[in-house]
């Protein structure tokens, strides 16, 4: 569980992030909406422990992400933007070079890779080079990587960009399943489908601020729109017209 | 400790896969360098052999006006052929590059020797050419010696030695061994071997720290269990 209150940050003279809160419950796909620029990256960020939030506090699991940084690092799996892979290196090679960073047991690490490599159907290229793969490929290797310590919090920034409309489907189905497993998943997106089809939470964020947290029905019944998409776009002019 | 293993590990790997910088690191590093060395020492060294040997076919403009220099520079293996008409023209033909020497003697040459005046030589050419450079000096150096050989003629006729004007005998010993001399050589390999260190590791280096956040996996690498 992800617990993000009145969280702040600023680069010099832009904020980034003027106070979000949300929670983001066990067994349930949250969706982090927002236009570009809207601070969904940042926010995420913060809870990857790689920037330090100017104040506020975000727990993960009931673990300050500032004071226990490391701690609160082991209980999430994170897709950052772009794969980040090794490309001399095989999928499998990659997967378990994270295994062997998150410091798992040496004797369990291959059953781990060999598993998550089931999991998500990628045996086919697996001990290939990922030089060369396909967007689709990389964002599967990637996900696995984070996937491959069992972590009970995913947060994946942005996870279908550049994927087809089969690569997106198989990657909702993966979302899906690790939803019927109690994790915790957490993404954002600015692509309206995408969440619609998929969260059972939905964060609209714009200018840094959370514009509004409910449902998808919520959402549509709060706004009085039938339509997700204008919905959205009446949410976010809501939270401009107060600022 | 074991987090700098696994990377360190990693890096191995995925170096020694990488065709470039392993090319780099085990061809052109240590190869280039000395190949590059080799090629340059070859080079200059049958340069100045060929040159030695070689006759020098000399263009000079008014060679009427000196049988006798003429005679001289033929006989220290200069073939002398014709010149371009023109002091002008042969300095646009030197500019050019179609002549790399040419000499020029004016019609006052023989009128100034027997006045025992300096008498004036030009020789053209261009300084920026190494190749030009080479042979006006060989050149430059026969008509010194010929000017030499006429003052000694002058001091004899007027019943003096001509080795009064060689007051010191200055001879160099070298006691330079073929060792020593592969010192030099050995001082240069030496910067070979640094020079062979930088580009051999440069490649690896850039992919291990700027190329980790080229690709974006520093980004994912910071969120796993790094200890900081």
């Amino acid at each position: 569980m992800i617990i993000v209150e009145d969280l702040h940050k600023s680069f010099g003279k832009v904020k980034a992030v003027q106070g979000v809160s949300f929670r983001a419950e066990d067994g349930k796909i949250t969706g982090l909406l927002g236009p570009n620029g809207a601070g969904k990256s940042t926010t995420l960020r913060a809870l990857y422990t790689v920037l330090k939030p100017d104040s506020g506090t975000a727990t993960i699991d009931g673990i300050n992400v500032v004071e226990d940084s490391v701690g609160a690092r082991s209980r999430i799996g994170t897709l950052p933007h772009g794969s980040g892979l090794y490309p001399h290196l095989t999928a499998r090679e990659n997967i378990s070079y994270y295994a062997k960073l998150y410091d798992m047991p040496a004797d369990i690490i291959d059953g781990r890779v060999q598993k998550v490599i089931d999991e998500l159907d990628i045996n086919d290229f697996a001990d290939r080079r990922t030089k060369g793969f396909s967007q689709g490929q990389k964002t599967k290797v990637s996900l696995a990587r984070s996937l491959v310590h069992g972590p009970q919090n995913i947060l994946l920034d942005e996870p279908s960009n550049g994927l087809d409309v089969m690569a997106t489907r198989a990657l909702r189905e993966l979302i899906r399943g690790l939803r019927e497993t109690g994790k915790c998943v957490l993404f954002s997106s600015h692509v309206m489908q995408e969440v619609a089809a998929l969260c059972d939470e939905i964060v609209i964020i714009s200018s840094g601020k959370v514009a509004m947290q409910d449902t998808p029905d919520g959402i549509r019944a709060a706004t009085g729109c039938d339509d997700l998409e204008e919905a959205f776009v009446k949410a976010i002019d809501m939270v401009e017209a107060e600022s | 400790m074991k987090t700098i293993r696994t990377v360190f590990l990693k890096e191995i790997v995925e170096n020694f896969r990488d065709r470039r910088t392993l090319m780099s690191a085990l061809l052109m590093g240590p190869l280039f360098g000395p190949i590059l060395f080799a090629f340059v020492i070859n080079l200059s060294v049958k340069q100045s052999l060929e040159n030695a040997d070689e006759a020098l076919d000399l263009p000079v403009i008014g060679a009427e006006f000196a049988p006798n220099l003429i005679r001289y520079l033929e006989s220290n293996n200069i073939n002398i052929k014709d010149g371009p008409e023109s002091r002008a023209a042969a300095i646009d033909a030197v500019s050019l590059g179609e002549e790399d020497v040419v000499i020029v003697i004016p019609d006052n040459f023989g009128e100034n020797l027997s006045e025992m005046t300096p008498a004036t030589i030009e020789v053209i050419t261009d300084q920026a050419n190494t190749q030009a450079e080479r042979e006006a000096r060989r050149a430059t150096r026969a008509l010194r010696a010929y000017g030499q050989e006429i003052a000694a003629m002058r001091l004899t006729v007027r019943g003096v030695s001509p080795m009064i004007m060689r007051p010191l005998n200055v001879d160099e010993v070298d006691v330079s061994t073929p060792s020593g001399r592969s010192a030099i050589l050995l001082g240069m390999l030496s910067y070979f071997f640094i020079f062979a260190l930088l580009t051999g590791g440069m490649n690896l280096a850039i992919d291990a720290t700027a190329g980790e956040r080229e690709r974006g996996s520093l980004c994912s690498c910071c969120p796993s269990r790094f200890r900081e």
